[in-house]
């Protein structure tokens, strides 16, 4: 509530701790991904009977699972499955809601209302059980369930970007732009998506920590990543089972998810503040 | 004359609300001929901005209708036309100058991208030329230095000078038509006659004609050639300007010339304004649609509505639509509207309705 009251003087873009921590954390965890190989003390899948569950150790920093591999390791790699499933699986979501979104709010009628029944429809579901429907029909692996979270997420995208269009479409400059004799195209893509893009920009970064979120706990279900790909979910539920004799299979893990996600959280908070135009002094 | 470049004839344009259909032009009639200015005033509601609008068939498809009538230009009926045909006449033949220069320029993209928009949507140009030709249109509508304001957000600009912008925008394509709604309404008065004096001389250069939106009869008499006073969505007196200033006819066009505020007159005495509001269009009552706030009405004006008749001062195209100018029987055919008020006991009437009005409002 500070914040309102000093809104006046706040530069244009405010770095506070909490963009600070946010972004840290997220460009260490892209690192991470980036350079798996390079980083990770071992190979994520190498066994080593003689040392199974491990506490952690200078050999190994974060112990060893019931097959002695490294939780490092398995960590570092398992951050390329995540980032990479959460990225992709929203930026779908992202593109074909935001085109339904657009076209939807821009065509409006018949057009609107069929989009948008669909997309209410798709809605309904609780969104780990529509994606967990999804992913018992179409079976296991990486691209199932990057096609189950972006569908999953797909209504959410297209109701923001309809609601966004719809009042952009009405503003005054739309209407100068079509009484200059330009087509629905070059609006919608010229005139219309840049305004719309920051709330869009917004809500995919919190979305890619529940993308995340959703991928762990369906390879924690088993229906996700197969094993022995390093996956943070099926990590999760491999230290589910030994809960009482290694806790920290399950606890490391359990922080790598709730930092991913934290991360993304902050980040999407920040970019928000940073984007709204009534935030700050923005002229 | 020769054939009008625009003529617009017995339109009438409706949109479907919630509290049913309103009639927002009816029955509107207007031509244009090449390279003249004429203007159409009337309160603030009373159809003009969706005249032009319709014009330029910008309506929302999903709630207006166009019941009737026809807009020619240069003989081809744009009502038969598609909204893909439309975009090739739109900012071509016909452009649209706005009322508010605030809102209607996109916030997000720079004046040069936005002119050079304008100006590459209907001609096949290059790069270089749509920069040199934005540079020369920002010269012309008079933005000094217009080189280094090529990359500026509308942001930068002063009202008038955004104003001055989306003139250029208009012109860009050079349209034989531009239809300029409300232009000066949002500018402070010594920017309003500056930007006056450039839609004026730009008009003389390039040879367009202009239909002026404004509700500021100063503002018509110092450029229109002819005017067409609107009341609820139709015309209720046309003359032109100096017609219409010499001797109005009609009681509504009285209202609105006794309502300018003038340096000849004496600083005591008040302005008379016209009481109450105009009708509500989705209740319309038969009759005259200016007979409830007019101070000289009589029983036959809530008979029926009035035909839009030749005026008594008997000049060319001096038309008006009031009962009391009626040839057998009209009582407001010899009457001074600079001394007569009209009869008290009805303008008590009146005012006491508008009161009741803002009383229920409240």
């Amino acid at each position: 509530m500070v914040e309102a009251v000093s809104s006046f003087t706040r530069p244009r873009l405010r770095i506070n701790g909490f963009a600070v921590l946010g972004f840290g954390l997220l460009a260490l965890l892209i690192i991470c991904a980036a350079f798996s190989p390079w980083l990770a003390p071992y190979d994520p899948n190498a066994q080593d009977y003689r040392a199974v569950l491990q506490g952690p150790s200078a050999a190994h920093w974060l112990g060893t699972d019931h097959t002695g591999r490294d939780m490092l390791s398995r960590l570092i790699y398992g951050s390329r499955v995540a980032l990479s499933i959460g990225f992709t699986a929203v930026g779908l979501a992202v593109l074909l809601g935001g085109l339904l979104g657009v076209v939807a709010g821009y065509a409006r009628g018949l057009v609107d209302e069929a989009i948008m029944r669909v997309m209410d429809a798709l809605l309904s579901f609780p969104s780990v059980l529509l994606a967990l429907g999804i992913m018992a029909a179409l079976g296991p692996g990486v691209n199932t369930i990057i096609i189950a979270i972006a569908i999953a997420d797909l209504p959410m995208f297209a109701r923001i970007t309809r609601s966004q269009v719809l009042t952009v479409r009405e503003r005054d400059f739309v209407v100068a732009t079509r009484a200059l004799g330009a087509g629905p195209a070059r609006i919608i893509f010229r005139h219309i998506v840049p305004h719309i893009t920051g709330p869009v920009a917004v809500m995919a970064t919190i979305q890619v920590g529940h993308a995340i979120l959703t991928e762990a706990a369906l390879s924690f279900l088993g229906l996700g990543i197969q094993p022995p790909t390093a996956s943070w979910g099926a990590m999760m539920r491999n230290g589910f089972s030994y809960m009482e004799r290694a806790p920290w299979l399950a606890a490391f893990t359990g922080l790598a998810i709730l930092l991913t996600v934290l991360a993304l959280n902050l980040a999407g908070d920040v970019l928000r503040d940073w984007l709204d135009p009534r935030g700050d002094s923005r002229r | 004359m020769s054939a009008p470049l625009l003529e617009v004839r017995d339109l009438e344009v409706a949109f479907d609300t919630r509290r049913g259909r309103v009639k927002a032009v009816d029955g509107l009639s207007f031509s244009l001929g090449k390279g003249e200015i004429i203007a159409l005033v009337g309160e603030s509601g009373c159809g003009k901005s969706v005249a032009v609008r319709s014009v330029m068939k910008l309506l929302p498809e999903q709630t207006a209708r166009y019941e009737a009538g026809s807009i020619t230009l240069d003989g081809k009926d744009l009502l038969d036309l598609d909204d893909k045909a439309m975009q090739k006449i739109r900012g071509h033949d016909i452009a649209l100058i706005f009322q508010d220069p605030m809102s209607s320029l996109n916030p997000v993209l720079t004046i040069g991208e936005q002119i050079g928009e304008a100006i590459s949507r209907h001609q096949r140009v290059s790069r270089r030329e749509v920069v040199e030709r934005t540079i020369e249109l920002l010269r012309r509508v008079g933005i000094p230095a217009p080189e280094t304001r090529l990359k500026a957000y509308p942001h930068e600009f002063s009202g008038g000078m955004r104003q001055r912008v989306m003139i250029a925008m208009a012109l860009s394509c050079n349209p034989r038509v531009i239809l300029a709604d409300e232009i000066t309404t949002a500018l402070d008065v010594t920017i309003q006659a500056q930007i006056m004096d450039l839609l004026k001389s730009l008009v003389a250069d390039a040879g367009a004609a202009v239909v002026m939106i404004t509700h500021d009869m100063g503002i018509v008499a110092g450029a229109a050639e002819r005017v067409y006073v609107m009341y609820a969505g139709t015309v209720v007196e046309t003359a032109t300007t100096a017609d219409l200033f010499a001797r109005p006819a009609m009681p509504y066009t009285w209202g609105l010339l006794r309502s300018i505020p003038s340096l000849e007159r004496p600083v005591d005495e008040p302005l008379v304004p016209i009481e109450g509001l105009p009708p509500n269009l989705a209740r319309l009552e038969p009759g005259c649609r200016f007979r409830p706030r007019c101070a000289y009405r009589r029983a036959i004006c809530g008979a029926a509505e009035p035909p839009l008749a030749p005026a008594p001062d008997g000049a060319e195209g001096h038309l008006a639509r009031c009962w009391g100018l009626d040839p057998e029987n009209g009582w407001l055919r010899d009457t001074d509207w600079t001394s007569d008020l009209g009869d008290a006991e009805t303008m008590a009437e009146i005012s006491a309705a508008a009161a009741q009005v803002q009383g229920e409002k409240r």
